[in-house]
């Protein structure tokens, strides 16, 4: 019966004898050097970048209107609701790019693998981020009404309407926190679910989620 | 020494390793030839972050390997913009012929999922468990665990690629 000792005694031999076949061109080594720009996360560092800018950018607009809109409490309040959001968005894209900075061949594995696959599911974050917005869907109507007409809607609004949307919030909360633990599932309970991620997310998505799975179950089966 | 001839020779002395692994990791000799080109550029652009606590072999396997398990799905893409530098950039003389034992065992660790194959190169170049578990990320009675599975499927592939 071979045994995998076995065929370690005859492993040093055949890499003595492959060393002994194999050169390495000097113009290979040299054009190497050069090709930095391929650094095949650069354009992702890039996108990152861009993507600070923009939270920023709206964060600073957002503080603005927050400014503006000082004495009409609904619209304040929406729009300190949205500058939360995207703080969590510039937290999120800044986080990326440390990680991007941060990230070494060098290391174990597992750590690095994971960390790439976590660069990667960065646009499913980003999308779980927006959702996390649908129960507060009436900050949106509440700025968006105040900075394009001038009205605030509570102070106007029908009272009727207003607790209707009241009653639709509280119920989107607990849908909306499950969808999103569910978003976040190699295999979501059901299949709409997956169909969603599938269609909101790039299909990278699909295969980063898979492969921390395989990551983590191959960390944890040691029994 | 400064870097270009530090690269030069760190790749040049340790060019069994980089393409011992990522023979093993490339489905056929085009993605072998951008394999070895891509764990070499890595190499370059990691130098400047290597520490001497590791053995300078430790950490070229770290990255071979690193580059190797996440090279081979983005491969489609990368191709397409792949600047290659020639062909004849590895081989000078043929590949030393394999016993029969030998092609087994490559065509075994090559239908091995990205991380058992890394552990079995790492066991066969003579890496210790606790080595194997610091490179791995892992513990090192989880490489003893994971090492006797794989003793076991072995068994069986053999046996069955054997018996007549």
């Amino acid at each position: 019966m071979i045994d995998l000792q076995e065929l370690k005694t005859e492993w040093p031999e055949y890499n003595r004898k492959l060393d002994e076949a194999l050169t390495l061109n000097k113009l290979l080594l040299s054009k190497i050097q050069r090709q930095e720009a391929r650094r095949s996360l650069r354009p992702l560092w890039t996108i990152r970048l861009w993507e600070t800018n923009i939270w920023l950018v709206i964060i600073v607009a957002l503080a603005v209107c927050i400014g503006a809109f000082w004495g009409h409490a609904a619209p304040t309040i929406s729009a300190g609701v949205l500058l939360l959001f995207s703080l969590a968005g510039l937290i999120g894209a800044i986080g990326q790019l440390v990680l991007l900075r941060q990230l070494d061949y060098g290391a174990p594995i597992l750590a690095l693998q994971k960390k790439l696959e976590r660069i990667r599911m960065h646009q499913l974050w980003f999308e779980r981020l927006l959702l996390a917005m649908l129960p507060l869907y009436m900050a949106h109507v509440f700025f968006w009404t105040y900075l394009f007409f001038g009205i605030d809607l509570y102070q106007f609004g029908d009272q009727d309407w207003l607790q209707a949307n009241i009653i639709l919030t509280l119920i989107l909360i607990p849908f909306t926190a499950w969808l999103l633990r569910e978003m976040g599932k190699v295999h979501p309970r059901f299949r709409w679910i997956a169909a969603l991620r599938r269609n909101l997310s790039h299909w990278q998505i699909e295969h980063a989620l898979a492969k921390l799975d395989y990551l983590r179950k191959w960390e944890q089966q040691a029994h | 020494m400064d870097t270009e001839h530090a690269f030069a020779e760190i790749a040049n002395r340790h060019r069994g390793i980089i393409y011992k692994v990522a023979r093993s990791y490339a489905r056929n000799e085009e993605e072998l030839q951008d394999l070895v080109q891509e764990i070499l550029l890595q190499i370059w652009l990691s130098l400047k972050t290597y520490r001497s606590v590791y053995a300078l072999s430790t950490w070229l396997y770290r990255i071979a390997l690193n580059v190797s398990i996440s090279f081979l799905r983005k491969e489609e893409s990368r191709r397409k913009r792949l600047d290659r530098v020639g062909n004849k950039w590895i081989l000078e003389q043929p590949l030393p012929e394999r016993s029969e034992r030998q092609e087994l065992l490559h065509q075994w660790i090559q239908q091995l999922d990205p991380l058992n194959r890394a552990l079995i190169l790492l066991y066969l170049d003579d890496y210790s468990h606790a080595e194997i578990a610091d490179i791995l990320g892992i513990s090192k009675s989880n490489v003893g665990t994971k090492l006797s599975r794989l003793r076991s499927r072995l068994k069986i592939f053999f046996t069955k690629k054997i018996r007549p």
